[in-house]
């Protein structure tokens, strides 16, 4: 080899180098989904929000000559962004915005700031601004719920309407127009697709009122591509977006009264904690300023399935020095010396926590693949979602019930030697939210998918034992509130097995 | 002595990047084992300096092994190795420790001038790789590597007087770097960055220098909600200073040390490092003839 030789070939390394600076990551893309069914059925699945049975939805317009015109129109003027914007929610309206939702927990999901004085000290006020709202697991939870079962209900009201209606698909009516999306015999008045844009769109808002303009722009374009496709005619559209708006203004009618307004009466906790007896030390706050616990009185907001709250409260955790206490202790001190790295990974991969989606979103993400697998028809899927985030809200409900009943420390508090791996939430251990969450949600998915059962449980003990792994939680926490969310889940399940599916 | 000198500025004046300006010289091999040790109670999350009283102060230490090898007159190999062990003083963050990534790379040189007083003007092409040992994790607050395997190439230009010893340095590199799955199960990209330094030093009975780098990350995020991530885009300008003393009486050992500080600097801790380092020369075995 000589100089010029080895000369060229860094200078070829160095353009390779150099031409490798791409920073994309390929993620698979779902491809349009395509129900393998109508499911007449749901015209008779009874809505979570009672009031929507009262919601009315007028006969579509008899002549759509001039609908039909503005579609084929539409067709035939689509441009590339166009055509990217159909593929994108031709994938599933629901699961999109199922992700919209699981993006801004992510984006709001960060803890009021600890105000400082000018020398850096801490003041001990903690600033949050009401236009954000702190998007912890309770509270995301309870706005996965909202979002689930306006979704649905706007659709078991869409189906009815649609088989009331029969109106047919514009390709239907006019053979010369070509869909830009597998045709369906599913009627089309009113779009299922507005329904949830709407309902989504409007709940979002009162939720996240910053994120107003672009909650808009993608309802917007989630129904315009409809037209855009050759999918439906504006008048189905126009009839979707009144309802979805209309069952929207039900959930959050709803929210306004489930008791959320009161859940972080922190005055009330000082006096409602005094009278708390226990055997070992009352948690306290082990963060840097000290935090007040997160959320106090979540435990008595309104459950979705669950008739009250004491149906599902666990009994007391182990006494202080019994030796199912220190035993748990014991595991925490060798886990904070010795843990293997797929123990590590275990704990970082259902962590779900600041800047995240939440554990209860972690749990979408498994239903949606699990819903794109099956096929679902769009009511079918939104049932799922309603009846898993139902169940997440209550377990979220029945967990902090349990809590701030029994108000127990971390292992960080009974032992200072115990580190950890993932960040520790600001509220008791007794008995484990993520415990809880999982268990619930394999209940609940395990009904709806039975083949994966086996597999559901499987993920939620790993995801109780990864808050072992991490040192969060004593594994009595854990041990507790995966029986505790299997029994949470069972009632979502008794619920829907009321109905015909 | 001459050789043996410049052994020692091999591996003294590489304090910030793999690779000095002083070539090995066919046959020598340079060994050095460092230990180093980093600090930082404040960092940047974007431009803005912040601090965070769950970490308090963060400390790595790391012991390296670095080893540069002249194939021929104009090629040498280099091979570093770190261990790290990064620890938080404050809040309740696990200490991580372990083999942090090998490096592994070239340096050839593709032009010579000199002068008739033995005055030198080099320029050098390097390239090579960083690849993770182990499978350690890459998106927690405290961690000691991204794990991501790096491409690295840069230009060196280096000029030497001989009469006086005086020397500077200037390089510029580009460094890829791949994307890394994370423990949360997907991928994530780890952005590239754009770096260049400047040298000035003097080898005489002791080795000197001063160096200022600066690195500039080509994409990414800034540090979200607490939390540092792979995709955070990091850039710094940092300064420094090396001095290293070869044994009188064991001319084959050396020692050194060295300081850095960054001065400013985007989804970084800015941090001081102090580094305390021994070098020994083997025995020289000729080199390879081509």
């Amino acid at each position: 080899m000589n100089m010029k030789t080895i000369s060229l070939s860094l200078a070829a390394l160095i353009l390779l180098v150099v031409a490798g600076c791409d920073k994309t990551i390929d993620v698979t893309q779902p491809g349009e989904y395509i129900p393998s069914a109508n499911d007449e059925l749901a015209t008779a699945w009874a809505p979570f929000l009672a009031d929507t049975n009262a919601l009315v939805v007028p006969a579509p317009p008899a002549d759509v000559t001039a609908e039909l015109a503005t579609v084929k129109a539409a067709v035939a003027g689509r441009t590339s962004e166009q055509n990217a914007a159909i593929a994108y929610w031709s994938s599933s309206a629901l699961m999109r915005w199922n992700e919209i939702a699981c993006g801004l927990v992510a984006k709001y999901n960060v803890a009021p700031y600890a105000e400082r004085n000018a020398d850096g000290t801490f003041t001990g006020q903690f600033i949050s601004d009401p236009n954000k709202p702190f998007t912890n697991p309770p509270y995301a939870s309870r706005m996965y719920a909202l979002l689930s079962i306006a979704n649905y209900d706007g659709l078991i009201k869409a189906w009815q309407v649609k088989y009331k209606y029969n109106r047919a698909a514009p390709y239907t009516l006019d053979p010369s127009i070509s869909p830009a999306v597998a045709k369906s015999t599913l009627p089309s008045y009113p779009s299922e697709d507005a329904v949830i844009a709407a309902s989504a769109r409007d709940l979002l808002t009162f939720l996240f009122p910053l994120e107003k303009d672009y909650l808009a722009q993608k309802a917007k374009e989630c129904m315009d591509v409809r037209v855009w496709a050759g999918a439906n005619l504006p008048s189905d559209i126009a009839a979707g977006d009144s309802l979805g708006h209309a069952v929207a203004q039900l959930a959050i009618a709803y929210s306004k009264t489930d008791g959320m307004s009161k859940a972080n009466d922190q005055a009330r906790w000082k006096v409602k904690e005094a009278t708390i007896t226990t055997t070992y030390p009352h948690w306290t706050s082990q963060e840097i300023p000290a935090r007040p616990p997160m959320l106090p009185f979540f435990g008595e907001v309104k459950m979705w399935n669950v008739p009250n709250v004491e149906a599902v409260r666990p009994g007391p955790p182990p006494e202080f020095g019994s030796a199912q206490w220190n035993k748990d202790m014991d595991e925490m001190r060798d886990l904070t010396k010795n843990r293997t790295r797929e123990q590590v990974r275990i704990a970082n991969f259902w962590e779900d926590g600041s800047g995240t989606y939440c554990p209860p979103g972690h749990w979408n993400l498994i239903a949606c693949n699990d819903i794109r697998a099956a096929k679902f028809s769009t009511v079918r899927a939104a049932r799922v979602l309603a009846y898993l985030n139902s169940a997440e809200h209550d377990a979220a409900v029945s967990c902090w019930d349990t809590k701030y009943t029994y108000v127990t420390p971390r292992p960080r508090q009974v032992d200072p030697s115990v580190t950890m791996s993932a960040g520790l939430p600001n509220f008791p251990g007794y008995t484990s939210g993520h415990s809880n969450y999982s268990a619930a949600a394999a209940t609940v998915l395990g009904h709806f998918f039975p083949a994966n059962a086996a597999s559901y449980t499987a993920m939620a003990k790993e995801a109780a034992d990864s808050r072992v792994y991490s040192r969060i939680h004593v594994r009595t926490d854990c041990e507790v509130g995966v029986t505790q969310g299997n029994a949470i889940g069972a009632y979502a399940v008794q619920r829907a097995m009321k109905e015909r599916e | 002595m001459l050789v043996t000198l410049f052994a020692i500025t091999t591996t003294a004046s590489r304090s910030q990047g793999m690779l000095s300006g002083f070539m090995q010289g066919s046959g020598n091999t340079g060994t050095s084992v460092s230990y180093s040790t980093e600090q930082y109670s404040k960092y940047y999350i974007g431009d803005s300096l912040t601090d965070n009283p769950m970490l308090g102060t963060i400390s790595t230490r790391s012991a390296s092994l670095y080893v540069v090898g002249g194939l021929t007159s104009f090629l040498d190999l280099v091979v570093a190795l770190p261990y790290i062990s990064a620890s938080s003083s404050a809040g309740y963050w696990e200490t991580i420790n372990g083999l942090q990534d090998i490096s592994i790379y070239l340096r050839g040189r593709v032009a010579q001038f000199k002068t008739e007083d033995g005055s030198t003007l080099d320029v050098m092409l390097g390239g090579g790789i960083a690849t993770p040992l182990t499978n350690y994790p890459n998106n927690a607050p405290v961690t000691i590597g991204h794990g991501s395997t790096n491409l690295d190439g840069r230009l060196i230009v280096q000029a030497r007087d001989a009469s006086t010893g005086l020397f500077v340095a200037a390089q510029g590199g580009y460094i890829h770097r791949s994307n890394v799955t994370i423990d949360r199960g997907f991928d994530v990209a780890v952005p590239d960055n754009i770096d260049m330094s400047a040298r000035i030093g003097w080898t005489g009975p002791v080795y000197l220098d001063a160096w200022i780098y600066n690195t500039i990350g080509q994409s990414g995020t800034n540090i979200g909600p607490g939390v540092p991530f792979p995709t955070n885009r990091q850039s710094y300008l940092q300064v420094g200073g090396t001095a290293a003393w070869q044994l009188p009486f064991l001319p084959e050992l050396s020692i050194n040390a060295g300081l850095a500080q960054i001065l400013s600097a985007q989804n970084v801790g800015k941090s001081t490092r102090f580094s305390f380092g021994i070098n020994y020369n083997l025995p020289t075995w000729g080199g390879m003839q081509l």
